[in-house]
């Protein structure tokens, strides 16, 4: 069944993943062909939802239809999500006010009877976009819905069910909206809506441990839907830094599981109730079923340990304000000295060396650790940074053969950068001669490394995708003109 | 941040930082009476653990190394909490566990409950479940190390994080 949905202006390009893996945890993409009319033919898993356009509308729109199979789904996906602001039963819609009167007039008295019976509640709210309408105008506007035979009592503070009359007007690109050419009204009984109360409660302002790279609470809520984190599931960053992408995780119930190389962060914080731990403890959440030390680059996993998390999360060491290390020193690395054994006497106390981790390396071991502890049908959802060129992303993102990618979201945090958050689920079991090609490239990485530390230009290998060394005279051409009224992905 | 502070930083304060927790490890252990070999669970709450169930996951991958696992636990200080029960969990996780190292580590840790052999059906008992429950994740050890069964080579437990870091001659 067709529902309109209605977004939050913002994050544009993380809406749809959002509700399109909210619905598969829901059970949107059952098996079952009476349950769902997208069911691909040959019966495989689908990741993705049928969504049409109002017309005249822009893709970056807040309005679309998306088909769901159901209420339930439909209420369950807008509940949960961040970026839905609503879900809505079209009862009408139209141009002007007429075509709206008839459009309901016509739609089915079964579906509308049931919400209009004498022995419930409601509200009608009145939304308009593009354009500010006083109060009287609105209670005008609710008025001159009276040919709908509401029997129910009005209650504003808990309805049992909400109507909504949205009105967007034609209008020039505007506070970040795109432009939209012809009026269009709707009106519909709502579903569900996001709780965005969570990103008060969870902002990073009120958290007791921060790091300079903890995850803002919208994002982390974001990853983790994308994650479809849940009851009964175990979750794991391999980078977990302050735990900030985990502590969202435990708020939908999953177990997590955490590591990471800077041991003052994940072991010490600030002290006894300043540290990873306590930022669970301050929400009431189950505290990580471990955290630990370790370097992505050489996992502490045992031998045959597989299919063991259900989703890996994380930020990668990666971009501007954290670049990565690994254990290996960059003298070893550079072949300066030969290897180096560490004298017995400082072993208790000894620090291990690191060396500077690259983009590539650093995603191939992700892939790698995801491609073999993922249960099948498992997540990996990571940031990918891309520097954006001439306005345009031409990138193309890492593929893993136990992979596909269902999602990109682009997020641009500045004319250069941008991150892009991948969702790729596994779909191939872990092989030996994967597992031999992932050996093959991990010892190769390490004559990399040589060769980047010796060119000087490290810093570019670790920002930019392979074989695609940007000459770093660190110059930058886009111009200021670029940034036109309508913002896109920068909102 | 600014990534250049942020380098010195790292380099200036992690010698001194690491020397301290060894001091306070070292007090630690002289204050505590009990042995290591019969470990009392503490009173006081606390928020550190390192549970079984992470053990159960981890081994000794030092270059060179073929049996890096099980790790052997050495107790300093156990701490025993209360865990909220989910029966989803233990089930997804009772076929990725070994289970001969959970018991014996549970055994190291003071508690022998655990039947020496399991398998699926047993999930059906009640009584089961919560013996597995309390072994894999309410037993946390707080201060100790994980022994490579190999080398003999510690990785130290403080604060409930094991350190599986390895050194330069060990990648
Ligand atoms: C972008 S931050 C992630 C921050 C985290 N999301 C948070 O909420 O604080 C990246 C983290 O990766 C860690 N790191 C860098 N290199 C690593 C490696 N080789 N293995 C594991 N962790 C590493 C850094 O210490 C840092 O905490």
């Amino acid at each position: 069944m067709w529902y309109l949905c209605v977004f939050y202006h913002r994050l544009l390009d993380y809406r749809k993943p959002e509700v399109e893996s909210l619905a598969e945890l829901f059970g949107a993409f059952s098996k079952d062909p009476t349950n769902n009319a997208d069911l691909q033919s040959n019966g495989s898993a689908s990741y993705s939802l049928q969504w049409k356009l109002p017309k005249h509308h822009h893709p970056d729109s807040p309005f679309h239809f998306v088909n769901l199979p159901s209420d339930d789904i439909a209420r369950n996906v807008a509940n949960r999500s961040i970026l839905v602001k609503g879900i809505f039963e079209l009862w009408g819609e139209g141009s002007n006010f007429e075509e709206l009167e008839e459009s309901i007039k016509s739609y089915p008295d079964e579906r509308k009877l049931p919400y209009l019976t004498s022995d419930s509640t409601f509200k009608i709210a009145v939304e308009t976009f593009g354009k500010v309408i006083s109060f009287e105008e609105q209670n005008k506007r609710i008025r001159s819905l009276s040919y709908i035979p509401f029997k129910g009592r009005v209650n504003l503070k808990n309805p049992d069910h909400v109507f909504w009359l949205i009105e967007t007007d034609d209008y020039d690109s505007n506070n970040g909206l795109p432009p939209i050419a012809g009026r269009r009204i709707f009106f519909g009984r709502e579903i569900g809506a996001a709780d965005r109360k969570l990103l008060p409660t969870y902002q990073l302002k009120s958290r007791t441990y921060l790091g300079p790279t903890a995850m803002d609470a919208e994002m982390a809520f974001l990853m983790a839907n994308q994650a479809q984190a849940k009851s009964g599931k175990l979750v794991y960053d391999p980078f977990v830094g302050t735990g900030s992408i985990l502590v969202a995780a435990a708020h939908y119930g999953a177990m997590t599981m955490g590591a990471d190389i800077d041991i003052r962060v994940v072991r010490d914080g600030r002290g006894p109730d300043c540290n990873v731990w306590s930022n669970f403890k301050q929400y009431g959440l189950p505290m990580p079923i471990g955290l630990l030390r370790a370097d992505n680059n050489c996992p502490p996993w045992r031998l045959g340990l597989k299919e063991v998390f259900d989703a890996i999360i994380c930020d990668p060491p990666y971009g501007v304000r954290a670049g990565g290390r690994k254990s290996g020193g960059r003298k070893l690395l550079k072949g300066v000295i030969g290897p180096y054994t560490v004298p017995d006497d400082k072993r208790t106390g000894h620090i291990p060396s690191t060396a500077a981790y690259s983009l590539v390396e650093c995603v191939h071991d992700l892939l790698d650790l995801a491609a073999k502890m993922l249960v099948m049908g498992g997540r990996l959802v990571y940031f990918y940074p891309v520097l954006r060129e001439d306005e345009s992303i031409d990138t193309t993102f890492p593929e893993h053969p136990c992979f596909k990618l269902v999602a990109t979201s682009e997020q641009m945090l500045s004319y250069r950068y941008s991150r892009v958050l991948l969702t790729m689920v596994k779909i191939g079991p872990y092989t030996e001669e994967i597992a031999l090609a992932a050996r093959i490239k991990h010892l190769e990485f390490k004559e990399n490394h040589l060769k980047w530390l010796e060119e000087g230009n490290l810093h570019s290998a670790v920002f930019s995708p392979a074989d695609n060394h940007l000459n770093e005279t660190g110059e930058t051409k886009i111009s200021k003109e670029s940034k036109g009224k309508y913002r896109g992905k920068y909102v | 941040m600014p990534q250049a502070k942020r380098k010195r930083d790292n380099s200036t304060r992690n010698a001194s930082e690491y020397c301290t927790t060894n001091q306070s490890n070292q007090q630690e252990t002289t204050d505590n009476t009990t042995s290591p070999a019969a470990p009392r669970p503490a009173k006081i709450p606390s928020i550190f653990q390192m549970r079984l169930l992470t053990h159960n996951m981890l081994s000794s991958n030092i270059k060179g190394v073929a049996n890096g696992f099980p790790l052997k636990i050495e107790v300093v200080k156990v701490v025993e909490k209360e865990v909220d029960f989910n029966i989803d969990f233990l089930k997804n996780m009772f076929h990725k566990v070994e289970w001969k190292a959970l018991v014996e580590a549970s055994t190291t840790m003071g508690y022998a409950e655990l039947p020496e052999n399991a398998d699926a059906t047993m999930l059906d008992s009640d009584d089961f479940l919560h013996k597995f429950h309390h072994a894999l994740l309410e037993l946390h050890l707080e201060e100790g190390a994980l022994v490579c069964p190999q080398t003999g080579r510690k990785f130290p437990v403080q604060k409930g994080i094991p350190n599986m870091l390895l050194h330069e001659d060990e990648v």
